[in-house]
């Protein structure tokens, strides 16, 4: 029987295309970071879309953002920030199964609004999978697509085999018939953080001004970490900690009183005040804020910060089901 | 392997155990670099490790630290009358941790050796660090390579391990400005010396250079050793270096 594999050609690639998953865990000890997507929820809606596994990896583009040829029949979702993206020059709508025919160009002409956008493609994206992830851990080469950003010239296969064929196209209208309606970015909603280990370390002054004035996410902010601009705020003593663990989500402080949250691909130890913690529901929230947004911080409780993330995980669950649901229609009207 | 027991332990350190954000804890043992201590912390880790609390996916040790890294949903699922999934596996710790005994135990150890190239191609800061020490270089090189040093942790770069402790007249503080350090390069820093297994900015004083690769991407675990191990290094010449 032969397998029929998908794939998508890279026409121009963008300024950081990368393959993501859920990201790696069990090597932290190694200084080794999980990786992965930076807006988790909008990589589980696209693949809740589509049908595919919670795990299977998907694409992470920032903007510029690629442009892509379709190679042959496949379907897509695109989640996450809003590039307004064209299938030969005509907009195609986030949050929706697209089909795709040979020859399509997928492209993304402006960003309307966040910083990460997400492509799932059906079946999964067909990348190597290294200690237990398909996550491209840059710094390292390894996993993803050969360890690396997407080039011009390579070619993005779906795990696509013919036991989930593609429902025949000429059914169907480009759009499948169903969609996602998650929050939009508010740009003003508050980050919640709980308290660092080092909170204690800011007077009350600079305690105020951490939570009721706002910061800037600046231009050099990456995958690793986002440097905040605002007013500085100063701890009493030249305090020196011995490097100690961190995380996703941990609000650093540096000597000159400027913070750097750090993000999916932070370092996994780091001798700087850890003043806050960004919680788990959030952490996307933050990811998708580009340069020069604005980010206030407001202090949470550990009940909120769970009950919001079971929350969401639960509308993610009913979305996946749903999804399920649609595929299995259309498969048996085919 | 060789065993390692841990002498002269304070049981129990006192603790204190904080958030690190909404998906993991910190037990914190507070703010110094003491073998006995981070032996503890290392035998702790295990403990935590074996005690398979369900949530928990990662433990990692640091010097006087212990993170651990669990899914909320599975601990908010777990916390019956617990006021939180976080609560409920703070107790879980607590518990191993207060039941803990580390006095008598032994834990294997492995010891790595380690080549390292002492030749000025490959140190740029040696000349340097014989001179603020008023050492000749062979002397610096011949205690550099006397000591076992045990490994504190593993962090800021993949593989990068702490070790410790230099020989006291060879310890030398961090340079103020960090320069660009080629893989490989064995430095030092404090009563610290360390690898860095990958090209890096970094501020320690880099006296000689390893041919071994510390990560090795087709191995479980992909890194020559692991927190709590112990190195040693042996000099070797250019040839060696070359021919390794």
């Amino acid at each position: 029987m032969l397998l029929h594999r998908m794939s998508l050609t890279v026409i121009k690639p963008g300024i950081l295309d990368t393959i993501q998953d859920a990201g790696r865990y069990g090597y932290r000890g190694w200084g080794i970071n999980p990786g992965g997507v930076m807006d988790r929820e909008a990589f589980q809606i696209a693949n809740s879309l589509l049908g595919n596994r919670a795990s299977a990896a998907v694409l992470e583009m920032h903007y510029p953002a690629p442009k892509l040829r379709c190679n042959d029949g496949l379907v897509i979702a695109i989640t996450g920030a809003d590039f307004v993206p064209q299938v030969n020059g005509t907009s195609v709508p986030l949050f929706r199964p697209i089909v795709l025919a040979a020859g399509d160009m997928l492209s993304f002409s402006r960003p309307r609004n966040g910083r990460l956008s997400y492509m799932a493609i059906k079946g999964g994206i067909g990348a190597v999978d290294w200690m237990g992830s398909r996550s491209t851990h840059i710094k390292l080469g390894q996993g993803g697509y050969h360890g690396r950003a997407l080039r011009k010239g390579d070619e993005l296969f779906s795990g696509l085999c013919l036991a989930e064929k593609v429902p025949d196209n000429k059914l169907l209208d480009r759009l499948l018939p169903w969609y996602a309606a998650p929050d939009q970015f508010s740009p003003e909603e508050p980050i919640l953080v709980l308290p660092g280990k080092e909170w204690g370390l800011l007077g009350p002054a600079a305690q105020d001004i951490f939570l009721g004035s706002s910061f800037i996410v600046q231009q050099y902010s990456d995958r690793m970490g986002f440097t905040l601009e605002g007013e500085a705020l100063h701890i009493s003593d030249n305090y020196s900690l011995v490097s100690a663990p961190v995380q996703y989500g941990t609000v650093q402080l540096l000597p000159k009183g400027q913070m750097v949250v750090l993000m999916a691909d932070h370092q996994t130890t780091g001798g700087y005040p850890r003043i806050a913690q960004v919680i788990a529901a959030h952490r996307g929230l933050l990811a998708q804020r580009p340069a020069g947004a604005s980010v206030r911080f407001r202090m949470t409780d550990i009940v909120t910060a769970e009950r919001l993330w079971t929350e969401r995980q639960a509308y993610l669950r009913q979305l996946q089901a749903g999804c399920l649901i649609k595929w299995t229609e259309i498969q048996h009207k085919n | 392997m060789c065993i390692f027991t841990v002498e002269h332990m304070q049981t129990p350190f006192p603790y204190s155990i904080h958030n690190l954000g909404d998906d993991a804890l910190l037990i914190d043992f507070g703010n110094q670099i003491d073998l006995n201590l981070n032996a503890y912390v290392v035998q702790l880790h295990e403990a935590v490790t074996q005690g398979a609390i369900a949530p928990v996916k990662e433990v990692v040790a640091a010097y006087a630290s212990l993170a651990v890294y669990y899914d909320i949903a599975e601990a908010v699922c777990l916390k019956g009358c617990a006021p939180s999934g976080q609560a409920y596996v703070q107790a879980a710790i607590e518990d191993i941790i207060d039941n803990f005994q580390p006095s008598g135990i032994s834990y294997d150890r492995k010891l790595i050796r380690i080549p390292v190239c002492y030749d000025t191609a490959y140190a740029p800061d040696l000349a340097g660090l014989a001179r603020s020490s008023g050492l000749s270089q062979e002397e610096v090189i011949e205690r550099h390579t006397a000591n076992i040093y045990h490994i504190y942790m593993i962090g800021f770069l993949p593989g990068f391990a702490y070790m410790g402790e230099v020989d006291e007249r060879i310890a030398t503080a961090r340079k103020p400005q960090p320069t660009v350090v080629q893989p490989g390069s064995v430095g030092i820093a404090g009563r610290q010396t360390g690898i860095y297994p990958l090209a890096s900015p970094g501020g320690w004083h880099i006296i000689g250079r390893t041919p071994a690769p510390m990560l090795q991407f087709d191995k479980e675990p992909p890194c020559l050793y692991k927190t709590g191990d112990r190195v040693q290094f042996y000099a070797i010449t250019p040839d060696e270096f070359d021919r390794y």
